[in-house]
């Protein structure tokens, strides 16, 4: 059985959601180090202005907080370890994004939630909407085949009209 | 002369409250003379407010430093213009700003619609004018911009050295212009719904308004982004700060509701849906006019806090109570004309592409607002930033790229699996072999290459529609120049409306580009020194300091070879302002391409001479301007008046009169 086109065009969609949301960022630099100290310090905001990030920051602690992210990134360290490492000096605060556990779960997946609940109303709209039609339709056509060629006239001038417009 | 402004804004409550009342009250007993009446007292205040912002701006420009507006937001060295762009620079004058201007767009309204609205006339100027009160109660006894000194200070404090650029000229105009001017339609709204005219009356009054309104903050948007880009150095033009996503939500409700009410044009559907569109946008605007003020949230661009969070919280609640009041009751009226025949048609597709937006607004909504609500239940504050935003908003944004191309394919009424295998054909094997040929020059980040092989998916079926389009003309034997011109003319709100897709994928590739691509480099430089990053190669020269006319100004010189060449020297530089000595702000080195910017900022110094610097390398940031500036021309296109039909005297057959027109 052919898939129908309705489905086809939905799952494409679908797909490009969950790509968008599951592949992975990696930060764009000349050399893996630096790109691991990108990383890092994006996720990272000044703890003492309004939540730059820390690799824009100008002030002497972001430049110091650096200085660690370098050093620890180098001695071998992961992103997620050093990362982990200033939570737990600074706490949850430091982060430019809530972490994904616990209540801030919340916080990344509501919006998911609350989208998927529009789509299953609008589908159920749309649904019920259809089958309205459907009824009107049925109704019609149960009447006097002799109107048919009317109504194949009426189909196709409507058709021109839409290519026309 | 500071005065006269406080006689205006007391004098306009007053017309204000009056012209309510005589418009709701002479349109109930179908008094003309009344609704009359209320007509002229909204006139009136136009005329006051023009006097009172004239007065401020002529306080500002004779440097009256009695006014402790004008005390506190200029001193006499600033140039006339940032002197009288100062008129919006604090919370008082911004206020007054918003009020003028919705004044003036209320007489315009007026002017253009008093004869063909005779019966949403009287309340379109009620609630115009209330939200017109609401703004001068404020202006006159919460933060009025005419309060006096008890002395005259000899000079200004002048202004935030941030806001001393420009872009101070033309954002924040454009931006608070945009929000203030969501009221009118929103005003044809809740007058339908008070009157129970809900045809398409109210809609067709407010297209053009409403499209007006999006393209203005959409600009308003855009100049925030420009002017953040090469002002605040931290190498981005947009960084999800509450400020910003306040000015994203009610544009992109916008959006869907200038998608969404076409639907109820060709098909009198959506109708409840289309006014909860305009009432949610409405607010969403008053919402993001104070965010900058009240304190709430915590943003870069808080230049002025202040104690006006509980009235506007009140006036948000009581105008969602009434509007959405009003739309409850009404709702038995509001059944739709015609059902969806397909979910394979424009009207599903636009109905996905609202869902979408709509996603989108809830989830920057919902990361703005989550730091209030942890700290109220747990009590940690945490922070909701780009990371966030860009995990969350940055696929929905994909998806609803997808629709712009899908949307235009799609028939009204019902697809056939004919015309979409047509439809779709050349878009999508355009889209691979753009997509395969940028995979094949090393563009190699997935999410970048999902992004870009949409945005060329989008760019060829808009060309396509314009082909199919002028190739019909081609046929009839016009040249193919006139076939184009005549083409966009023969349906100025679609081909205006593709256009202004072209542009919005323009900014979608620019952001791409600048997302996934950006170089950065955070480094100290000794004179003689030299850093590469990306195809250029940065020479350090000296740092050098002087001072000038209200500023001692740092900087460093630094030559640049671009792919080896020598392209001159830039100088990246911190500004102490007077006054402002402990917050210095940085001048941005910007040397701008089509491919990429070469962006630089002097974060520091060093006694030993040497220079801390932020260096980015942008991708194609130049786009998002120039998409921009496309996005322009496409609304300007769209917001065209068309020609009046001439009316001349039938002197000839009308047949004959009818072919002469239509070539």
């Amino acid at each position: 059985m052919r898939p129908r086109p309705g489905t086809v065009l939905l799952s494409a969609l679908l797909i490009v959601l969950v790509a968008g949301f599951a592949l992975p960022r990696t930060a764009h630099a000349d050399d893996p180090l630096a790109a691991k100290e990108l990383q890092v310090e994006r996720q990272l905001g000044c703890p003492i202005c309004t939540d730059l990030p820390l690799n824009v920051c100008d002030n002497e602690l972001c430049q110091e907080m650096r200085g660690v992210i370098h050093q620890k990134l180098s001695q071998g360290e992961t992103p997620d370890q050093v990362v982990a490492y200033f939570v737990s000096r600074y706490g949850d605060s430091v982060l430019l994004s809530p972490p994904q556990q616990g209540f801030s779960l919340a916080a990344w997946y509501l919006p998911f939630l609350a989208l998927v609940l529009g789509i299953a109303i609008v589908l159920t709209f749309l649904r019920r909407s259809l089958r309205r039609r459907k009824v009107v339709e049925r109704r019609f056509q149960d009447q006097d085949p002799t109107l048919d060629p009317y109504r194949q006239q009426v189909r196709r001038d409507l058709e021109k009209m839409e290519k026309s417009r | 002369m500071a005065d006269l402004g406080t006689v205006a804004l007391l004098l306009a409550v007053a017309a204000a409250l009056y012209g309510i009342l005589a418009s709701v009250l002479g349109a109930a007993r179908r008094d003309p003379t009344l609704v009359r009446s209320g007509r002229n007292a909204a006139l009136s205040v136009t005329a006051l407010l023009v006097i009172a912002a004239a007065v401020l701006i002529y306080s500002f420009v004779t440097h009256d430093y009695s006014v402790q507006y004008v005390a506190e937001h200029s001193s006499r060295e600033m140039s006339l213009p940032l002197t009288i762009a100062s008129f919006y620079s604090g919370q008082e004058g911004s206020l007054l700003y918003w009020a003028t201007t919705l004044a003036i767009y209320t007489g315009v309204v007026i002017w253009q619609n008093w004869r063909k609205n005779v019966a949403l006339m009287p309340y379109v100027t009620a609630i115009l004018l209330s939200i017109e009160t609401f703004f001068l109660l404020m202006l006159n006894f919460v933060s009025n911009p005419f309060v006096r000194l008890p002395f005259t200070a000899p000079d200004g404090l002048g202004l935030n050295p941030l806001l001393e650029d420009p872009g101070m000229l033309i954002h924040p105009p454009v931006l608070l212009g945009g929000y203030m001017s969501w009221s009118v339609p929103f005003a044809f709204a809740l007058a339908a719904l008070i009157t129970g005219q809900l045809g398409t009356e109210w809609i067709r009054s407010t297209r053009k308004y409403a499209l007006f309104s999006w393209a203005v903050l959409g600009m308003g948007n855009l100049l925030g982004m420009w002017w953040a880009y090469h002002v605040l150095g931290w190498g981005g033009y947009w960084g999800w700060d509450p400020v910003e996503n306040a000015a994203l939500m009610p544009w992109l409700v916008g959006t869907a509701y200038v998608h969404s009410v076409m639907i109820q044009e060709r098909r009198g559907m959506l109708k409840v849906w289309n006014l909860a569109l305009i009432i949610i946008t409405f607010n969403l605007s008053i919402f993001g006019t104070f965010i900058v003020r009240s304190g709430v949230l915590s943003s870069v661009h808080s230049f002025a806090e202040s104690s006006l969070g509980p009235y506007f919280f009140s006036f948000l609640a009581l105008s969602l109570v009434f509007s959405l009041g009003w739309l409850f009751y009404r709702m038995p009226e509001l059944k739709g004309e015609h059902e969806f025949e397909s979910a394979l048609s424009r009207e599903a597709s636009f109905l996905l592409n609202n869902l979408i937006l709509l996603g989108i607004v809830f989830a920057t909504f919902w990361g703005s607002i989550f730091p209030l609500v942890t700290e109220a239940l747990k009590g940690v504050k945490l922070t909701v930033g780009p990371p966030f935003f860009q995990r969350v908003d940055g696929p929905l944004f994909l998806v609803l790229i997808a629709l712009m191309g899908i949307g235009p394919l799609m028939p009204w009424r019902r697809a056939s699996t004919r015309t979409l295998q047509r439809n779709f054909g050349i878009p999508l094997a355009v889209a691979a072999v753009a997509t395969a040929a940028l995979l094949a020059i090393g563009v190699r980040l997935a999410p970048a290459d999902l992004a870009l092989f949409l945005c060329t998916f989008v760019l060829a079926t808009t060309a396509q529609e314009f082909v199919w389009g002028t190739s019909v003309r081609l046929r009839a034997g016009q040249n193919p120049l006139l076939a184009f011109v005549n083409l966009l003319r023969s349906n100025r709100r679609r081909y205006g409306g593709y256009v202004v897709h072209v542009g919005i994928i323009l900014i979608a590739i620019a952001i791409t580009g600048s997302q996934f691509y950006q170089l950065e480099k955070n480094t100290a430089l000794q004179p003689g020194q030299t850093v590469s990053i990306g195809r250029y190669d940065l020479t350090m020269g000296q740092l050098h300091e002087a001072a000038f006319p209200g500023y001692r100004q740092v900087w460093a010189d630094l030559s640049v070879r671009q792919s080896g060449q020598d392209v001159g020297t830039i100088d990246p530089a911190k500004q102490f302002h007077t006054n402002f000595e402990t917050e210095p702000n940085s001048k941005v080195a910007l040397l701008s391409t089509p491919l990429d910017d070469l962006y630089v900022v002097l974060a520091g110094w060093q006694p030993d001479g040497s220079a801390n610097l932020f260096v980015f390398v942008n991708p194609l940031v130049m786009w998002l301007w120039v998409g921009g500036i496309v996005l322009l021309i496409g609304a300007l296109i769209t917001l065209w008046p068309e020609a009046e039909p001439a009316r001349v005297p039938v002197a000839r057959p009308v047949r004959e009169g009818v072919r002469v027109e239509a070539i």
